[in-house]
């Protein structure tokens, strides 16, 4: 397998933008809830980890460059090249997670400065993920050429993002427990839904790959000749279903580490699913023609 | 040209078999060839993919690479049907037929047409050729012509139609060097 840089980069960029609208959505919720404090508090972890799983990622893609040295030229044709499109975006979102970082750590700017900025590289990171689904749509690969594609990254991304952000909430930090607590059911559930779409889009993907040569080389290598791993794939998104429900078990006064416990298993599981099903995809590249 | 890199590949392609009819067995054994370099697309994905423009269309339709330009992605060889860019593991960078650019230029043919002793390849304006050798843009294995409107015109072989029915294939992997699906 060649692509094992694109593979770090796609899912540890999908996963930076997830988390980043994770802690997005519970640095709102938790200020209107409980107060800026609380929510200072209970995100304060995770801003710099996006930044950094970021940054790793666009560096991995650069080991996939047969030239790095002409790594610059790659924003030369925006405006007819997905790929040229997906790589500005990464580089603006890795900026942009970076700057909102620095200003938290730092505590510089205003809080509204800070606000714009987050909902500025939110927005930038959700571009990313539909330019990275639009890169790999080549209407010559029919594996690709399907909305499973874009669909499946955006379900990547929140799946991932939501339980990196999860784990991130287990670090000590001054928040309350039962707010640590409540995050933590509230991302589960997030979590168990997306693992149960992402179950379904995974058949559906494979229903469209017939009526061509190419397609049908690509079902076939996914399903028999690596069908070992599609299982062990499909197995492990179910096992982080299971790690996940574990989270959600009734809430008591000592259970934050086991509730935290089964994130992180969650995580875990779900992680390696993704690695296996990303690698699946770039198995599953076959084009029409020779 | 870097060991390995085919400009212009000859795909040999084989079906049939053998039927019993009565007592005798009845040979239904087919095979061809399709001599295949870069088609200079009218709607080029090399163009349309590489993020850093190293491809271009001149006016004269003849699709190049820049290759001081191109990064190695291999974006362009994932995506086009013919395999026509390569990558040369010794530059790290995409390599790919140039229709002889400089030759047409000159106002001579491109090497290939010039060198085939069976006089199978020929180049000029599209209608002249399609007045010429018909309108077919396609035979087995190649991909539907809509994908990305090749400039070629071929006369088929007397099997051609029958390949994508009864189970074709390209015989000369080995010798081609690369398959679409790797």
């Amino acid at each position: 397998m060649k692509e094992r840089s694109l593979i770090v980069f796609t899912i540890l960029s999908q996963m930076a933008v997830g988390t980043f609208w994770t802690l997005g959505a519970l640095y709102v919720w938790s200020t209107r809830q409980a107060g800026p404090g609380v929510a200072h508090e209970l995100t304060s972890f995770g801003w710099p980890a996006i930044s950094l799983v970021m940054v790793t990622g666009v560096v991995a893609s650069f080991f996939h460059l047969g030239t790095r040295a002409n790594a610059w030229r790659a924003f030369r044709s925006l405006s007819r090249s997905w790929l040229s499109r997906e790589i500005l975006f990464a580089v603006l979102f890795a900026g942009a997670s970076t700057l909102l970082a620095v200003m938290q750590w730092l505590d510089w700017g205003t809080s509204a400065a800070r606000d714009t900025i987050g909902v500025l590289a939110g927005l930038i990171g959700l571009t990313l993920v539909f330019t990275m689904g639009s890169a790999y749509r080549l209407r010559t690969i029919p594996a690709w050429n399907t909305w499973v594609t874009p669909a499946s990254f955006f379900v990547t991304t929140f799946l991932l993002g939501a339980l990196a952000a999860g784990a991130l909430l287990i670090f000590p930090s001054k928040a309350p427990v039962g707010w640590t607590r409540m995050s933590l059911q509230g991302i589960a559930v997030w979590a168990v839904v997306l693992l149960g779409i992402e179950l379904i889009i995974v058949p559906l993907w494979l229903s469209q790959l017939t009526g061509s040569e190419a397609a049908t080389s690509s079902f076939v290598r996914i399903t028999r000749k690596h069908g070992a791993i599609f299982k062990l794939r499909l197995a492990l998104a179910v096992a982080g279903i299971a790690a996940a429900s574990a989270a959600l078990l009734e809430p008591c006064e000592g259970c934050l580490p086991t509730q935290g416990f089964s994130v992180l298993a969650a995580l875990g599981l779900v992680l390696a699913s993704e690695v296996l099903g990303r690698w699946l995809f770039y198995v599953a590249r076959v084009r029409h023609g020779v | 040209m870097p060991l390995g890199v085919l400009w212009r590949r000859v795909y040999e392609v084989t079906g049939g078999g053998w039927t019993r009819s009565g007592e005798a067995w009845v040979s239904t054994v087919f095979a061809y060839n399709v001599s295949l370099a870069c088609n200079h697309c009218e709607r080029p994905i090399c163009v349309e993919v590489c993020p850093a423009q190293a491809f271009t269309k001149r006016d004269d339709g003849i699709v190049l690479l820049d290759t001081e330009k191109c990064l190695g992605c291999k974006c362009c060889s994932w995506a086009c049907p013919y395999g026509a860019p390569q990558y040369d593991e010794q530059t790290g960078r995409m390599t790919k037929c140039t229709f002889c650019a400089d030759s047409i230029d000159a106002g001579q043919p491109p090497a290939c047409v010039a060198a085939c002793p069976m006089r199978a390849l020929d180049l000029g304006d599209r209608a002249e050729l399609e007045a010429r050798y018909g309108d077919l843009h396609t035979v087995y294995p190649l991909p539907k012509a809509e994908l990305t409107q090749p400039s070629l015109v071929m006369t088929p072989h007397q099997d051609a139609a029958r390949a994508a029915h009864e189970s074709a294939r390209v015989g000369n992997w080995e010798e081609i060097g690369t398959r679409p699906d790797e």
